[in-house]
């Protein structure tokens, strides 16, 4: 479904949903839902069904479980000592744990299956299968396994409405790319009936029309440059490459918020907030922050199933007392965070692709995360020496860019399509500059012409400027609905004038978004 | 709901003010053509136009409009845009009706743009800013996108041909506030290269087609459908329909190909006399010109300043021959006799080679084949020639004059030089020649 397809069927799901009977709205997005995900082909439904049943079935049982543990412990309560309570309490949650297992196996076995068995039988000498991977099969796998666990873990009560479950795994804005919701604060505004709000819908406009900017103009701009010299990595100087990598970076940035911010935009047509997924990351202070306000949504998943579950697993406690012994107090307080950081890069790359390139690139930040992590006490000391150093705008501008910096040598590994062109390039970025190379001429055999040049600084000089106001604390949207309404209009007009003299239209390669693939 | 419905209607109003865009952006955003913007401009402040003829740039550099005035007593005006197709020509034929009500309309065609399903992006770019009915931008928008389907693009027109540089709106911003002190400054300064009068555009060029007639389009057949469409047809019944709905006679005229053209393309004959059919069925009288006999119009290679379009000289013969044609149909008068009966006629009539070529044959045992083609009339017998053209550009005599079109030799013997071939119609002594190490190719 291109993109003006996707903005054309939401709008008309917003109608809909508004002239459908308020009870029966919920259902509605379910149907459209499953319409939309029956349009990309109906090949991928059974993995979506399969996720949806398994998980949906999965709570219910870990939920009749702990519920059957509560009555049997609550009726032996009197005829057993506290150690047997205990070891029953344990049996108890072991069966739910089995339970729990068996559905993540399920699951992540399925998208492991399409994501993984064709590059590791093609790195076995064998045929691969060339399997098709189905719309947002990682997304939708993340969102409803954290369901599980939240049930296994006694946060939320299991949904017992296959139905309502259903939508929630399968509301249509986030099956492209996300965000990747949680249920306690998904599942209950997808039920509730949401009356007419204008305001709300307005808001929800404005944030499409934000989305589609950032898309259109400027990731769909910034492509033919990315892919040019990336698809020819051994054909260009460092200039050239340094070019190329800052280019990516501005177009992943584009097209992944940028669609985010659709997606949210539509799901207001609703009057349902998704939860946020990006926080102006190259404004980040540090790796750390920028993960923090990368892909929001991914990670606090992985911090919540992942890391924090490893880093307070036994094995990692103890590692953690035996290197306060050896290593001091300050390195086995930071150990499982670091270690817990590794793994979970480790798994975001794998996630990503399953190519070393990727491996690399998960590693690459999991190590510097955990470096961090481990020297921490070393920068609160060197932050309480120089307190007034640390806290001047100079200094905060240096961290921005030098956590840029280390973000963009990550970005080689992340867009090359092999580990050794990464490499290649990123020695080439420092032995064999050639800045002669960047002409006007090349970046017109690229496909970027002077015109298309200008268009994209001006257009990034845009999304830095709201960035900017966003994060001294602005917020746009309501900065913008409370002007009046001659200003208000004329600036709109103005921005949809530039968004429509200046979108790109019909190159190969654009429209789709880079993070539907994964 | 006190307050819902002023904000629906304020929310209505303000999606109105932004789909406006499109058609400020289309009209006021874009990069402007001067022949297309005076052409329109002069359109749209005339009401006297008689007779209409409408089109492509054949139009434009064929039908010289004062002349035909003259020889018609009609006022006569070029109604035209370059690379217009059909769905071009009823746009503009529209807008030709907001102000005038001519007596005839001259829709004249010309193969490579009637019969295929598509328009030019350049076409629409030149046309759409000068459109003056929102009803008939519509349709013409209708119309092109059924030709291509590209719904965005067609519609965005000012985002593929936004201004580009500050010379684009300088341009712009000239040819709308101004149009008809462009036009009197054009006049002003036609020079011996082109002039501009009621849409003609006399082009005097001295770089004729006769190098590319050579190198480029005769050798092979061009990948062209040569096939009236369902959809050209229906396009045609459509602007018959335009014309008689305003009480306007329509004549249609099928432009002439260059005769080197005409034979480089077997079935583009065909395909017009498919087209004649067609008007005929639909009852609409028309002219193929192709068909014209020499004392009606001397169609010569020589007056084409391009593959298509006529030098000043040439379209003062078109003209006069069209004036003479056109005054006879209106009398009611038989025509027939100016022009050949069929395609056969036409052909047998051509007594010379348009082009040679030569293509060459490695056998694998040393021999090499070298064999020559020619374009030409039916009734011709060509004969060819073959030498050797050395380094220095001396010229060494393979095979004299014979019809075999076939020389073979040994390899060695090409070694060092390049082969050239002549053709000439047999027995007599002009010839043409081919040589694929030469670059210009030029005809003796």
């Amino acid at each position: 479904m291109s993109l003006y397809t996707l903005i054309l069927f939401a709008l008309l799901c917003a109608g809909l949903y508004y002239v459908c009977p308020l009870r029966l709205r919920w259902l509605l997005l379910l149907a459209v839902s499953y319409a939309f995900y029956a349009y990309h082909g109906l090949s991928a439904l059974p993995f979506l069904l399969l996720t949806t049943l398994s998980t949906w079935a999965g709570a219910l049982l870990i939920g009749r479980i702990a519920e059957r543990s509560r009555a049997e412990l609550k009726e032996k309560k009197a005829s057993l000592s506290a150690q047997q309570r205990k070891a029953l309490k344990a049996a108890l949650k072991r069966r739910e744990r089995i339970v729990l297992l068996c559905t993540l196996l399920l699951n992540f076995g399925a998208l492991a299956m399409v994501k993984y068995a064709s590059p590791v039988l093609a790195l076995a000498g064998m045929k691969p299968l060339n399997l098709l991977l189905p719309l947002g099969i990682s997304f939708y796998t993340f969102q409803s396994t954290g369901y599980l666990i939240d049930v296994y873990n006694g946060k939320i009560a299991p949904q017992r409405s296959l139905l309502r479950f259903a939508l929630f795994v399968s509301f249509f804005p986030q099956l492209i790319q996300g965000p990747i919701g949680r249920y306690d604060q998904l599942a209950p505004q997808l039920n509730a009936p949401h009356r007419f709000d204008l305001d709300g819908i307005e808001r929800g406009l404005l944030l499409m029309l934000w989305g589609f900017f950032k898309k259109k103009v400027i990731a769909d701009r910034a492509l033919p440059l990315v892919s040019g010299v990336f698809g020819a990595p051994d054909s260009y100087g460092g200039a050239m490459i340094v070019l190329a990598v800052l280019g990516y970076s501005l177009q992943q940035y584009a097209d992944f918020s940028g669609g985010i911010d659709l997606v949210t935009g539509i799901a207001e047509l609703f009057g349902i907030r998704l939860a946020p997924n990006f926080r102006r990351p190259y404004f980040a202070v540090s790796l750390g922050d920028f993960w923090r306000r990368w892909h929001i949504s991914l990670g606090a998943w992985m911090r919540d199933y992942v890391f924090y579950p490893f880093a307070l697993t036994r094995p990692v406690s103890r590692l953690s007392k035996a290197a306060k012994t050896r290593l001091g107090a300050e390195i086995a307080r930071a150990l499982p965070a670091a270690l817990g950081n590794i793994l979970v890069f480790l798994l975001v790359g794998i996630w990503h692709g399953a190519t070393a390139n990727y491996v690399l690139w998960g590693l690459y930040n999991g190590l510097i995360l955990a470096a961090s992590a481990l020297l921490e006490p070393a920068y609160k000391r060197f932050g309480d020496r120089h307190g007034a150093l640390v806290k001047s705008n100079a200094f905060h501008v240096v961290r921005v860019l030098r956590t840029f910096l280390i973000v963009n040598i990550g970005w080689y590994f992340d867009r090359c399509a092999r580990a050794g062109d990464a490499f290649s390039m990123l020695a080439r970025t420092v032995t064999d500059f050639r800045p002669a190379q960047v002409s006007g001429e090349l970046l017109l055999a690229l496909g970027l012409s002077g015109r298309d040049l200008f268009i994209l600084a001006l257009a990034t000089l845009i999304l830095f400027a709201v960035s900017l106001a966003q994060e001294r604390g602005t917020q746009v949207r309501a900065w913008l609905l409370g002007r009046p309404l001659a200003l208000r209009w004329l600036l709109l007009l103005a921005f949809i004038l530039f968004t429509l003299a200046t979108l790109v239209s019909g190159s190969a390669g654009t429209g789709s978004f880079m993070y539907a693939v994964f | 709901m006190k307050t819902l419905f002023p904000k629906l209607i304020r929310l209505a109003l303000f999606l109105l003010l932004a789909a406006l865009l499109i058609p400020i952006g289309n009209t006021f955003l874009v990069q402007l053509d001067t022949f297309a913007t005076v052409t329109m401009q002069e359109i749209r402040s005339r009401d006297d136009i008689e007779l209409a003829l409408v089109g492509s740039s054949i139009v434009q550099h064929h039908f010289n409009a004062p002349l035909i005035s003259e020889a018609t007593g009609l006022t006569a005006f070029d109604v035209t845009i370059t690379n217009a197709y059909l769905p071009d020509d009823l746009a503009l034929t529209r807008q030709l009706y907001e102000t005038n009500n001519p007596e005839w309309v001259v829709l004249v065609l010309e193969s490579y743009s009637f019969n295929w399903i598509r328009t030019d992006p350049q076409s629409q770019l030149k046309l759409m800013p000068h459109l003056t009915s929102p009803l008939n931008r519509a349709r013409y928008y209708r119309d092109i996108i059924e030709t291509d389907g590209d719904r965005l693009g067609r519609l965005l027109l000012f985002n593929t041909f936004g201004f580009s540089s500050l010379e684009d709106v300088r341009k712009a911003a000239r040819l709308r506030l101004d149009p008809d002190g462009v036009l009197a400054q054009l006049i002003a300064e036609s020079d011996g290269q082109y002039a501009y009068e009621d849409g003609f555009v006399r082009r005097e060029s001295d770089e004729r087609t006769l190098d590319r007639l050579v190198k480029t389009v005769i050798r092979e057949e061009s990948d062209y459908e040569y096939k009236v469409y369902d959809y050209t047809k229906e396009k045609l019944l459509e602007y018959k329909a335009l014309v008689e709905s305003h009480g306007s006679r329509l004549l249609v005229v099928l432009a002439p190909g260059m005769t080197a053209h005409v034979l480089a393309e077997p079935p583009y004959l065909a395909y017009l006399d498919d087209a004649q059919v067609f008007f005929d069925q639909i009852g609409v009288p028309c002219v193929n010109l192709t068909l014209a006999r020499p004392e009606l119009l001397p169609n010569l290679d020589e007056y084409y300043f391009d593959l298509y379009h006529m030098v000043g000289e040439g379209a003062d013969l078109l003209s006069a021959a069209f004036a003479r044609v056109f005054n006879a149909l209106r009398a009611g008068e038989d025509v027939s006799g100016l022009f050949y009966r069929d395609s056969g006629e036409y052909l047998a009539a051509i007594d010379f080679i348009t082009n040679v070529w030569m293509t060459q044959e490695d056998a694998g045992d040393g021999r090499v084949t070298l064999r020559a083609d020619c374009n030409r009339g039916s009734q011709v017998t060509p004969e060819y020639r073959f030498t050797l053209r050395g380094a220095d550009g001396s010229e060494t005599l393979l095979r004299d004059y014979d019809a075999e079109p076939a020389f073979v030799c040994d390899a060695s013997l090409l070694a060092g030089g390049a082969p050239r071939v002549y053709a000439r119609v047999q027995g007599e002594t002009d010839a043409v020649f081919f040589d694929p190490g030469d670059e210009e190719c030029p005809l003796p």
